[in-house]
């Protein structure tokens, strides 16, 4: 049985875009990645989920209620942590997540302590979130998601902005948490968070579906068409830019090495190396490649 | 109702622990005791000022409009910043309903209010009783300062606390403080007089009249202090319903 159920769902702001265009897709237990680029439809689609957002067409079910009649149901089994979050900066860590704990019907002040715990922020329970670093804000964010130990953790961008001690740290909350037949769904820019411990994950698109399934499926889909070229002169990048999508490149004391998603076989002598999700990921982009 | 209570109990914790209301505290006090302290200067200047009564009286006029005014600006962010911070979208995702999380701010706002009033009047009131230059009981301080607590301080608080957290919500805040700019020099240059006085008034309406009157012009004028009663509650009230009409401040309900 699927933990999420999204069927046909679209949803257009009164501005007239399109933010969701008929999207469609399951998720089981275990952690979920959502990659786009920005305005892909990412935030719309976690909104249609933790039900703040009412999709205009289409179905979602989550934990087998209904989300446009048993809402209330669905929020009592989320955890929610959005992209961007300012907390109330006079309460303590302990007070802002026993607040939190609270409107979501957990009174037990031992919950509020073990999700504190669950983020290493227990010692500094007593701390004002105005006094807090980045990444410490963060950890109090993830733990109010938490706390109450929902069924479904909901997290939009949670590691933008944060170092790569504190990332690691994150991965492996959501590691521990998904391995307790949980489901995470990690919105993100970071392709590596999600290489590293999303099973499966849903590429979004100008608000369509792109890809939806495993790491290894899409990492398929470029298989064989990784290269890398060396080159002494810029000008060879720019030719080589005509022909096909340069994913980076890497400077060496002999020239630089180009690395090129070659669709087309512009370049059959170039060195095929094995492909990773983020050649996959600029694949899905359309071949924009950040380089 | 317990969710209910607890959105009541951290908008007052969190409210009680800025530091800017006790610099609004600190200031008004400083401001009141300047105008009504019973000095020799203060006691030539104002005839009626030993009496505990008429200084709880001319604290209303005075010093409790500044403070009226400085917690209607301190109040007035209350909904928007759960926008402007995301706040919002977290307590949307939680199984709390859209009147639980209005009704908390609001009462939770009154509370905090009510509290912070009657502190300031405590405060002022304890400096008379101290100081004073007379033979005044502590009861003939406690009985006005209770009146006062009653019959002005009730009302002033719905009235600012209802109107500061759910009209920003409902307008744009500048127009909010450009109205509440307005009414605060009404207030401001409103003179007391034994006839009825202005409805519109918040802390110096005829409502201040229960506490203490002119030895003389000994009547109440009741045909003041109900229209100033119902302008006050009625204002908060009809914020608040506003508030909870509005559609667009809440999730979108499928």
């Amino acid at each position: 049985m699927y933990n999420i159920e999204v069927k046909n769902i679209s949803k257009r702001y009164r501005n007239g875009v399109v933010a969701l265009d008929d999207i469609s897709f399951n998720v089981k237990n275990g952690v979920f990645g959502l990659l786009g680029h920005n305005g892909a439809g990412k935030t719309t689609l976690l909104k249609a989920l933790v039900t703040i957002l009412k999709p205009d067409r289409g179905s979602i079910m989550v934990c087998g209620y209904d989300a446009k009649s048993q809402g209330d149901e669905i929020r009592k089994r989320i955890g929610y942590l959005p992209q961007e979050l300012s907390m109330y900066p006079s309460l303590s860590v302990f007070d802002f997540v026993k607040y939190m704990a609270e409107i979501k019907g957990v009174y037990d002040k031992n919950q509020v302590n073990y999700a504190l715990q669950q983020v290493e922020m227990l010692e500094f329970s007593k701390r004002k979130i105005g006094q807090l670093s980045g990444g410490m804000k963060r950890r109090v964010g993830i733990a109010q998601a938490l706390v109450g130990n929902p069924k479904i953790l909901v997290f939009d961008e949670p590691t933008a902005g944060l170092d790569p001690e504190e990332r690691l740290r994150f991965r492996g909350i959501l590691s521990r948490f998904a391995k307790d037949d949980k489901t995470v769904i990690l919105s993100t820019h970071i392709i590596e968070d999600v290489y590293q411990i999303c099973e499966e994950l849903a590429v979004l698109r100008n608000g369509r579906l792109f890809y939806a399934g495993t790491s290894a499926e899409l990492i398929k889909h470029v298989e064989g068409k990784i290269k890398t070229i060396k080159i002494n002169h810029e000008n060879q990048l720019i030719d080589i830019q005509k022909r096909a999508v340069v994913i980076s490149t890497t400077y060496d004391s002999g020239g630089m090495t180009v690395r090129i998603m070659d669709e087309k076989m512009n370049f059959p002598g170039a060195e095929c190396v094995s492909a990773t999700l983020e050649d996959a990921y600029v694949y899905c982009m359309g071949g924009k490649s950040y380089a | 109702m317990r969710k209910l209570l607890s959105v009541i109990y951290y908008e007052y914790i969190m409210q009680l622990k800025r530091i800017a209301t006790l610099g609004v505290l600190a200031c008004t006090v400083v401001l009141t005791l300047l105008d009504s302290f019973p000095s020799a200067k203060n006691l030539a200047r104002l005839e009626f000022l030993l009496q505990p009564s008429y200084f709880i009286y001319r604290t209303l006029s005075f010093g409790a409009l500044i403070f009226a005014f400085g917690l209607m600006f301190l109040l007035s962010n209350r909904m928007t910043i759960d926008r402007k911070t995301g706040m919002d979208q977290l307590i949307m995702a939680s199984p709390v309903t859209k009147s639980q999380y209005i009704l908390g701010k609001l009462i939770g706002g009154f509370i905090y209010t009510f509290t912070v009033f009657s502190i300031f009047l405590t405060i002022n009131i304890l400096i008379f009783y101290i100081c004073v230059p007379a033979d005044v009981s502590f009861s003939e301080c406690l009985i006005p300062l209770i009146k006062a607590l009653i019959t002005n301080i009730l009302p002033i608080s719905i009235f600012i606390s209802f109107t500061s957290v759910a009209l920003p919500a409902i307008v744009d805040v500048r127009l909010f403080y450009a109205l509440a700019s307005v009414l605060f020099i009404l207030n401001a240059v409103s003179v007391d007089s034994s006839d009825k006085m202005p409805f519109y008034l918040v802390t110096s309406g005829d409502l201040k009249k229960l506490i203490w009157l002119h030895p003389k012009f000994p009547y109440i004028n009741t045909d003041g202090i109900l229209p100033n009663l119902i302008f006050l509650l009625g204002c908060g009230l009809i914020s608040t319903a506003l508030l909870l009409l509005r559609r667009k401040i809440w999730r979108n309900e499928q």
